[in-house]
């Protein structure tokens, strides 16, 4: 669901901030990432492509990323390789959610799907053979934190850290930074229409049975109990589009109003 | 994992043990230098964040001189207990080699109310050396939320005052610790490679064991020998020669 810069929706400003200053551009960034459109790793256009993509100077548009690295949203770094990247991607609101879901296509959903489910599974695999019983510890602390929040913006983060460790765990650089992206996109969606703290406990349970897996050392478990809980995590969000797309009607979002005959 | 008593010690065995008994006199001794320096800049009725900020350039000094010393070394500091201090914000004083061969300090998420909280204290490196005084070596392991690479680490805890207050470590990326050690498995006439207390495979000459995969059981005709001098227990497996 990632896509270029310019891309960046047209967005209605939130409220206090008024168009054009710099927090109101931190809420349109911060508002981008929260829905997936701009993910967790990656970089940030420069601040002369994002002013002129405002309207705005290059001096306000530097206010704007100062207050997202204060929100944590984003961070600097120096040197060759450096630039803006997105680090973490804050709880989106109702609308934004809303509109995000009616402009994905169950076929996207199910795209989606297919490469959460692969790398999530391989991720397993590879922490079967080589997470040691210390570090597995620590996987069931995260997992006990999913239980803890009762704020859907808390059990999502705590949520994303669970699947975020899998993937440290499985030592793999690569799958880890596919899986950070792929929670940033699919974890505040999951949990704006998941039922809080009920879902929250299924997950849990569905946590524990991976680490149970992982402890002994069981590949194959930890692999087929990975794919039924993620199998099932987009499915509520299918299932939250087709609910959503039964009440709304078609027109409420722009990229949909085009195909609005067809379903 | 079984050991060859009763035997001469196989030369790679010495090799890895002699590398890793320089690597920790090295850190015990730039930790020594550490503590001295912060020793003589606070008092003993100071709490460890006084403390350890107590002497900031002094430390980036020393730590500058290691890194020149060990030029595969990856970054270098110190890292002080919250938890002991009733857990406020964590302190580590971290500098990192950067891509222009330049140091920089590096900075952390030490503020544990927020989200990206890089909650130290939970953690191998950490907890060996600062909780049970040990020398250790972890990994490999990704270091999320922390330097974010694939590490191994190298603990010696820090006392200052007469108190631990954390611990001196070093980071070796594991593609520069390959390209120091594989050179020196690859002595040995046969498949050779180093473990982990865990089991956790940090380099090897041979395809059989892949870094990072835990070795559960040893292949027939392999041998897996201790090595522990250095104060931190990691093991050397041998293969039969061709």
């Amino acid at each position: 669901m990632s896509s270029e810069p310019h891309d960046l929706p047209p967005h209605p400003v939130l409220e206090g901030a008024a168009p054009g200053t710099s927090t109101a551009i931190a809420d349109r960034i911060a508002s981008s990432i929260s829905i997936g459109l701009l993910s967790v790793g990656e970089r940030l256009p420069t601040e002369i492509e994002l002013a002129q993509q405002f309207g705005v100077a290059v001096a306000t548009l530097r206010k704007a990323l100062a207050v997202l690295r204060e929100r944590e949203l984003v961070v600097t770094r120096r040197g060759r390789s450096g630039g803006t990247f997105v680090v973490s991607a804050p709880f989106p609101v109702a609308d934004d959610v809303e509109r995000r879901i009616a402009g994905t296509s169950l076929v996207e959903l199910r795209d989606l799907r297919d490469e959460y489910v692969a790398i999530g599974t391989a991720v397993a695999a590879l922490a079967a053979r080589r997470a040691w019983g210390e570090s597995l510890r620590r996987l069931r602390d995260l997992a006990e934190q999913v239980v803890v929040p009762t704020e859907p913006s808390e059990i999502a983060s705590a949520d994303s850290r669970f699947h975020i460790e899998l993937a440290v765990l499985s030592q793999s650089a690569r799958l880890l930074r596919t899986e950070l992206r792929l929670q940033s996109e699919i974890g505040p969606l999951l949990w704006s229409v998941a039922e809080g703290t009920a879902a929250a406990s299924v997950v849990h349970e569905q946590h524990l049975a991976i680490i149970e897996a992982l402890e002994a050392g069981d590949g194959e478990r930890a692999v087929s109990a990975v794919r039924a809980h993620l199998e099932h995590d987009i499915l509520e969000i299918m299932d939250a589009k087709l609910s959503s797309d039964a009440l709304a009607p078609a027109s409420a979002s722009p990229s949909s109003s085009a195909t609005a005959g067809a379903s | 994992m079984s050991t060859t008593p009763g035997t001469a010690p196989l030369p790679v065995v010495e090799a890895v043990e002699s590398w890793f008994g320089t690597a920790f006199s090295h850190l015990a001794s730039m930790n020594e230098d550490f503590c001295a320096l912060l020793e003589h800049g606070s008092t003993a009725s100071d709490d460890v964040s006084r403390v350890a900020r107590s002497n900031r350039d002094g430390l980036k000094k020393r730590v500058r001189r290691y890194l020149r010393e060990h030029p595969r070394a990856d970054g270098a500091g110190m890292i002080f207990t919250r938890s002991a201090e009733g857990g406020g914000r964590g302190v580590i004083e971290w500098w990192e080699r950067d891509s222009t061969h330049d140091v920089n300090r590096y900075s952390f998420g030490v503020d544990p109310t927020a989200d990206r909280f890089y909650d130290y204290e939970k953690l191998e490196w950490f907890t060996k050396s600062f909780g049970a005084g040990s020398h250790w070596v972890t990994g490999p392991y990704i270091d999320y939320l922390g330097v974010d690479k694939y590490v191994m680490t190298l603990t010696v805890q820090s006392v200052v005052h007469g108190h631990p207050i954390g611990v001196a470590a070093v980071d070796i990326t594991m593609d520069d610790f390959e390209r120091e050690l594989l050179p020196v498995l690859r002595e040995h006439p046969g498949p050779a490679a180093l473990v982990t207390s865990h089991g956790s495979v940090l380099v090897s000459s041979t395809s059989r064991f892949v870094v990072g995969d835990l070795v559960e059981a040893l292949p027939p005709g392999f041998t897996s020998t201790t090595i522990a001098s250095s104060g931190a227990p990691l093991a050397v497996i041998t293969g039969p020669t061709p």
